[in-house]
C-alpha cells in the first residue's frame, strides 16, 4: 500500500517504488470519498533511475466517483510511480492506492 | 530441545558461502534472502478499529519495504553482497520522516536472540547541480549529512512485562549535524493505549516519549564507510544481541565495533497494561531524515538465531 486514505484536491505523485523483480504489475485505486463532479485521471510513470521519470505509453485511466479502480502496467521495468489528477468544480477525493506485483 | 554448537555442524555453516559470513548461535530461527522476497518484512502500522483516518500520525506512514537491486544513476545496477535483490526501507523527503519495517516472531523459550546482517545506508542522489554548489571536494560529499539515523529494535512481552529494545546510530541530529554515534532510549514507545487513554502526549518520535529521551553508549562513537558519493555502497557487518529473560540489550557490533550493552537499562512498561502479547518477538528496522531527502537503509540479508 503505497497511499492511506490520501485526500488529493489537485495532483498527488506516489513515492518511487522498485519493482524490478516483478513481471507484472497493477494499480488499484480504493476511492473512499469523492466530492460530486469529481473527475480523476491516473498515469504510470517509469523510471531508470528513481530520478527521472516519464509517462507509460500506454498505463491511464480516467475516472470519477468512488469504489475500486484497477490500471494494469504492461513491459515496465525497473521503478513506478503514479501521478493522480483530479478536475471538476471542487475536486475532492479520498483514496488508498494500492500498487499490486507478481512475478 | 537445545541444539548443541558441534563441531560438525559449525563445518556445515563454515562450508555454505550463504552462512559462512554469519556467527549464528545454535539454533537458526530464520534466514532473510531477499533473493527470495520480503520475508516477512512489512510495513508497521499503528493500532486502528478499521478507520485508517484513526491511526496515529506517528504510525500511519511508515512505507512500505521494497525488493531492491540498488541501481543508481550514474552506473546502473550496483547489487547486493550476493545476489541480486536487498530489503530497503525508503522515506518520504520530508524532514522528520520514518520508515520501519517489522517482523513478527513469538518465542518458544526465553533465552538470547540474535540478529546479524549486512547493511548499507545512503540519502538520495540527485542529478545535475547540488544545491549547495561548491561544497564537493571531490572526497568527503556533503550528501553524508543528508542521512539521519537508523534503528535496530524489538517489542518483547512475555504476557506480563513488556519492553522495547532499541539502538540507534544517528548520523546526524535533529539540526542535521554529523553526530556519527550510537545511542539508546531512555523512555518507553508511546502506544496507541497510552495516547487515546491520556496517559502520554502525542509521539513525535516513534521510539521515546519525548523526542531528547535519548542517550549516548559509552564508546559509541562510529564512523562508517559511506564511500564518498551517495552512489557507491559498501556492505558492513552488524550484530545485535538481546535478553528476552532480562528484555535487556547485550551487544551491538558492527565490523570491528563491538559495544556492551548489559549495563544500560531498557525502559519497560508497568506489568500487566497490556494484554494479547504473549511470548511476543518482534524484529524492527527502521530509517528517518532530518533533511527535505529520502534516505535509505538497505540489508542484503538478515539471519536471526538464539541460544534455546
Amino acid at each position: 500500500m503505497l497511499e492511506r486514505n490520501v485526500e488529493i484536491r489537485s495532483e498527488l505523485w506516489t513515492e518511487p517504488y522498485e519493482a524490478a523483480w516483478a513481471g507484472e504489475a497493477r494499480w488499484f485505486l480504493n476511492v473512499v470519498d469523492a466530492s460530486p463532479g469529481t473527475t480523476v485521471e491516473i498515469v504510470t510513470f517509469l523510471s531508470p533511475d528513481g530520478l527521472c521519470w516519464c509517462p507509460h505509453e500506454s498505463s491511464r485511466l480516467r475516472f470519477e466517483g468512488v469504489g475500486l479502480q484497477t490500471l494494469r502496467v504492461p513491459d515496465f521495468c525497473p521503478w513506478l510511480r503514479l501521478n493522480v489528477e483530479v478536475g471538476g468544480a471542487s475536486p475532492y477525493i479520498k483514496t488508498i492506492i494500492y500498487l499490486s506485483l507478481r512475478q | 530441545m537445545n541444539i548443541e554448537p558441534t563441531e560438525r555442524r559449525s563445518e556445515l555453516i563454515a562450508a555454505n558461502p550463504l552462512l559462512s559470513r554469519y556467527s549464528p548461535l545454535p539454533r537458526i530461527l530464520c534466514f532473510d534472502n531477499f533473493d527470495e522476497g520480503v520475508n516477512g518484512w512489512c510495513e508497521l502500522i499503528g493500532n486502528h478499529d478499521g478507520n485508517l483516518d484513526r491511526v496515529r500520525p506517528v504510525q500511519g506512514d511508515m512505507r512500505p519495504p521494497q525488493l531492491s537491486t540498488c541501481t543508481f544513476f550514474d552506473i546502473g545496477t550496483h547489487g547486493v553482497v550476493t545476489g541480486n535483490y536487498a530489503l530497503k526501507l525508503q522515506t518520504r523527503p520530508k524532514p522528520g520522516h520514518m520508515a520501519l519495517a517489522i517482523k513478527r516472531l513469538t518465542f518458544a523459550r526465553p533465552g538470547i536472540v540474535q540478529l546479524e546482517t549486512y547493511f548499507t545506508f545512503k540519502s538520495e542522489a540527485w542529478h545535475g547541480t547540488r544545491r549547495e554548489a561548491g561544497s564537493f571536494d571531490g572526497n568527503i560529499d556533503p550528501s553524508l549529512s543528508d542521512f539521519g539515523d537508523f534503528c535496530i529494535s524489538n517489542d518483547l512481552s512475555d504476557g506480563r512485562r513488556r519492553a522495547h529494545c532499541c539502538v540507534r546510530y544517528s548520523n546526524t541530529n535533529a539540526r542535521g549535524e554529523l553526530v556519527q554515534k550510537w545511542q539508546v532510549k531512555t523512555s518507553v514507545q508511546t502506544t496507541t493505549k497510552m495516547e487515546m487513554r491520556g496517559d502520554a502526549p502525542v509521539a513525535y518520535d516513534y521510539h521515546v516519549r519525548d523526542p531528547d529521551d535519548w542517550v549516548d553508549v559509552p564508546d559509541g562513537g562510529q564512523t562508517f564507510c559511506y564511500n564518498e558519493i551517495p552512489t557507491k555502497i559498501n556492505w558492513h557487518y552488524l550484530r545485535w544481541q538481546f535478553d528476552t529473560r532480562s528484555l535487556r540489550n547485550v551487544v551491538m557490533q558492527v565490523n570491528d565495533k563491538v559495544l556492551d550493552l548489559t549495563g544500560l537499562d531498557v525502559p519497560r512498561y508497568p506489568e500487566g497494561y497490556y494484554l494479547g502479547l504473549s511470548n511476543m518477538l518482534n524484529l524492527s528496522l527502521d530509517v528517518r531524515t532530518h533533511r527535505p531527502v529520502r534516505n535509505f537503509i538497505f540489508f542484503d540479508s538478515i539471519l536471526t538465531s538464539v541460544d534455546w
